[in-house]
């Protein structure tokens, strides 16, 4: 019995020791999770299509491809000057700037700015960061268009080879990030900026970020930013659902009905500058008819574009401009919808439907225009198909291709008639960016050849035009000329919509699509 | 009245909603009731009802229109798919049969190259290499489910090469082509047709996926694939924009197959004695 006694008392004993063990592991399991949770609060995951491979700004480095917008976007990077919601360039790591002569600009640098790899920002770090992009960058050599430049102390003396009025603007442009050259770190595609975070570890599809405590500015309030790349926006849907990610940027136009709910989620969007446009290849029979290049114009209805298959996520576009610049929008015109007025044109042009399939004819050649764009911005295969049935309705047959192989097919011009893409029309804030790339004969991206002397005369006068309001008038005036011409249609601008948790504050998109992560963001408990 | 006699049920009523599908897919231009193809913006999105059974998509489509107009890009794509896929396996197979030795070996391995890729993603890759439309996606679909054919026909063929009636034939002076055309493939078609038949399901499928992908049907066609792929971003908001299509995948693939099992039951010699 006894022996029976003393087993029960062990097992008694051993029953406590195994409650006191489970009990200890249950509260230890808890105060874990409380733990993970109140870090957790202090963290954010932001998804975004806006990252990766595809997009080419994978990694940091402002001087490789468009990787300067992640560096800014993420703030992880500062440029010189920044834009503000009317797109003019203000202080930012510089505090003034001043023209000495049309080709030298003096920049006095913000005192008291180190890079997280603890060097102080000087001239000579920004001289040192800007000679390494203008030796290896793409575009910002013939931006910039700088000579030389001078570092003493904290003024930075930039002299260019001719007079650039842009100058200030193009600093704007995510590649002029100012980054501690010295500190580069090529195998992480890790970089030291000025910005309120410091980038823990950057792949080509996510970027772990955490506060810089040196930063000049109001400290970041999240422990851990998690930037983490998407390529598929039903995805990224799924993922703002489920709690996943609490931040999303390029969610699909139709998903933001999902998240109308105030209690739980708060949308924050902004009109920009990018704009889906169609330019129109002069070296196709076809298009050389004016007839035919108005009737385009006519027939392409933007309303229903943007309201209807872009939920009301857009602006109608009249030029390249939004209407938030000065020389934006309702300072020009253009044809709207009205396909009455496009079949009078065609008739009145020669192109009748002679055999009734519904497609006008001239000469024995049917009205056949090859739209050629790209799946890669889905607003792009919706207005193709809104465009393709439009047309149809005045006697114009479209042919679609929208391929990613766009690049390679667009250099053969015998092989499209519209080219319709979507581009930044003002990244610098400035009007001349989009002529000199678009729009003259020697532009990169004049895909279809236009060209028109009295716009190259005025591009020349604007190259060299230090005034803002001449500038604004002289972007007017050749924007009403592309116009005239029907050599481009702009159908509309993009409206950049950024959702999160409702607990998210302080994350606001920008009109230059540049700014989103900033000492502001803010995860509330 | 002996034929229908002797055939099941099953096989009867199948038979007759194949020929239901085949018929309303060749009519749907004329029977759908509104132009699948106009837009109206002013339509979009709308539930179902009375004037559209399955609602209208995001450009004021009819689904219902698109589901019907896509009936004959979808069976008839698949029918024309199976068609060639399985004649051009058919013509390997007996050919390696029948000629063997390095014919044989040749036909063989190539078609060993072909069975040893998965076959949606060899078709996507060589759908995308040859680029987007349902011709295309035809082509990529054929050029790997051929083998499958092939091999099957072959190992038919090689029962059939050493039958009596061949030796006879050959005695005879019938020629090789004779021999093939006339003695062999009469004889092991039954079992062929019955995969074929099989067949249409799978290929249905695959073929809406290469749509579904973007590879297959290009808009504003109405196909059933790039019907889903278009629309897949409304299915929280808008779900009858993807449950029209994909419930006439559904009822097809399932028609086809139960046609299939039931015409193998018929022509199946061991399942007919059971």
């Amino acid at each position: 019995m006894s022996r029976i006694t003393q087993i029960r008392n062990g097992l008694g004993i051993l029953a406590v020791l195994l409650a006191c063990l489970v009990s200890c592991a249950l509260l230890l399991s808890t105060g874990c999770a409380q733990q993970e949770g109140q870090s957790s609060q202090n963290s954010f995951v932001y998804g975004t299509t806006g990252y990766g491979v595809d997009m080419s700004d994978a990694g940091l480095n402002p001087h490789k491809d468009y990787s300067g917008w992640s560096c800014v976007r993420y703030g992880v990077g500062e440029t010189l000057f920044k834009f503000n919601e009317q797109m003019q360039p203000e202080p930012w790591l510089a505090t003034e700037f001043k023209y000495l002569d049309d080709k030298t600009c003096q920049i006095t640098l913000r005192d008291g700015v180190k890079f997280s790899s603890g060097r102080a920002l000087d001239a000579q770090a920004v001289k040192d960061c800007l000679e390494q992009l203008i030796a290896i960058h793409d575009r910002a050599p013939h931006d910039l268009n700088i000579e030389s430049i001078d570092a003493d102390k904290n003024i930075l003396t930039i002299h260019t080879k001719e007079p650039n009025p842009s100058l200030i603007n193009y600093l704007c442009d995510p590649y002029g990030a100012i980054v501690d050259v010295s500190a580069y770190d090529k195998a992480d595609d890790q970089v030291a900026g000025t910005g309120p975070y410091i980038a823990k570890s950057v792949s080509d599809t996510e970027i772990s970020l955490e506060p810089n405590p040196d930063y000049w500015g109001e400290k970041a309030k999240v422990g851990n930013v998690i930037v983490s790349s998407f390529t598929d926006g039903d995805a990224l849907t799924a993922a703002l659902q489920t709690g996943e990610i609490q931040g999303t940027y390029g969610l699909p136009y139709a998903s933001y009905a999902l998240f109308n709910d105030t209690n739980k989620y708060a949308t924050n969007s902004t009109n920009t500058s990018r704009v889906f446009f169609g330019q129109v290849n002069c070296n196709s029979e076809i298009i050389k008819d004016d007839a035919v290049r108005t009737a385009l114009a006519l027939g392409i209805d933007k309303e229903g574009f943007v309201n209807t298959l872009l939920n009301g996520h857009g602006a109608v576009a009249t030029g390249p401009f939004p209407e938030n610049f000065d020389f934006g929008k309702n300072k020009v015109k253009a044809e709207s919808y009205d396909p009455e007025k496009a079949k009078k044109i065609l008739e009145d042009a020669g192109w009748v439907d002679s055999d009734g399939d519904g497609i006008r004819d001239k000469d024995g050649k049917k009205l056949v225009i090859r739209w050629l764009t790209y799946p890669g911005r889905m607003e792009l295969p919706l207005l193709a198909e809104s465009a393709q049935y439009s047309l149809k309705q005045i006697g114009i047959e479209v042919e679609v291709n929208s391929t990613s192989n766009h690049s390679e097919i667009r250099k053969d011009k015998g092989a499209w008639d519209v080219y319709v893409s979507a581009i930044v029309a003002a990244p610098t804030g400035d009007p001349q960016y989009f002529f000199t790339t678009s729009c003259l004969k020697d532009s990169a991206k004049n895909f279809g050849d236009y060209s028109n002397p009295e716009l190259e005369k005025l591009a020349k006068q604007l190259s060299t035009e230090f005034d803002p309001q001449k500038r604004s008038e002289l972007a007017i005036k050749m924007q009403q000329i592309i116009l005239d011409d029907h050599a481009y249609f702009f159908a509309s601008h993009l409206n950049m919509g950024i959702v999160t948790d409702s607990h998210v504050s302080g994350l606001n998109p920008h009109p230059s699509d540049y700014y989103e992560i900033s000492s502001d963001l803010t995860v509330k408990e | 009245m002996s034929v229908l006699k002797n055939t099941s049920p099953k096989l009867i009523v199948f038979s007759a909603a194949v020929i239901i599908l085949l018929i309303v897919a060749a009519l749907a231009p004329l029977i759908v009731p509104h132009d699948p193809y106009a837009q109206d913006l002013s339509q979009a999105l709308l539930n179902p009802n009375s004037a559209h059974l399955l609602g209208t998509d995001r450009f004021g489509r009819d689904i219902f229109a698109r589901v019907l107009m896509g009936a004959q890009t979808s069976i008839y794509s698949t029918l024309v798919l199976v068609f060639f896929t399985s004649v051009i396996g058919i013509f390997v197979g007996v050919a390696a049969a029948w000629f063997g030795g390095i014919i044989d070996s040749l036909l063989m391995r190539t078609s060993d190259v072909f069975l040893a890729f998965p076959a949606l993603i060899f078709a996507i890759a060589v759908a995308a290499v040859l680029g987007g439309g349902i011709q295309n996606a035809i082509l990529a679909l054929v050029a790997i489910s051929w083998p499958k054919y092939a091999r099957i026909a072959r190992s038919l063929s090689l029962e059939q090469k050493g039958e009596l009636y061949i030796s006879a034939a050959k005695v005879g002076g019938a020629s090789d082509f004779q021999i093939i055309f006339i003695e062999i493939l009469p004889n092991i078609i039954g079992p062929l047709l019955v995969t074929s038949v099989l067949d249409i399901g799978t290929m249905m499928m695959e073929l809406a996926a290469l749509s579904f992908l973007g590879l297959g049907a290009q808009p504003p066609i109405a196909e059933w694939g790039s019907m889903m792929s278009d629309n897949r971003n409304l299915l929280q908001i808008a779900p009858w924009t993807v449950f029209g299509p994909g419930l006439a995948i559904f009822i097809c693939i399932a028609i086809f197959n139960l046609f299939g099992d039931s015409l193998r039951d018929r022509i199946d010699p061991k399942r007919r004695k059971k």
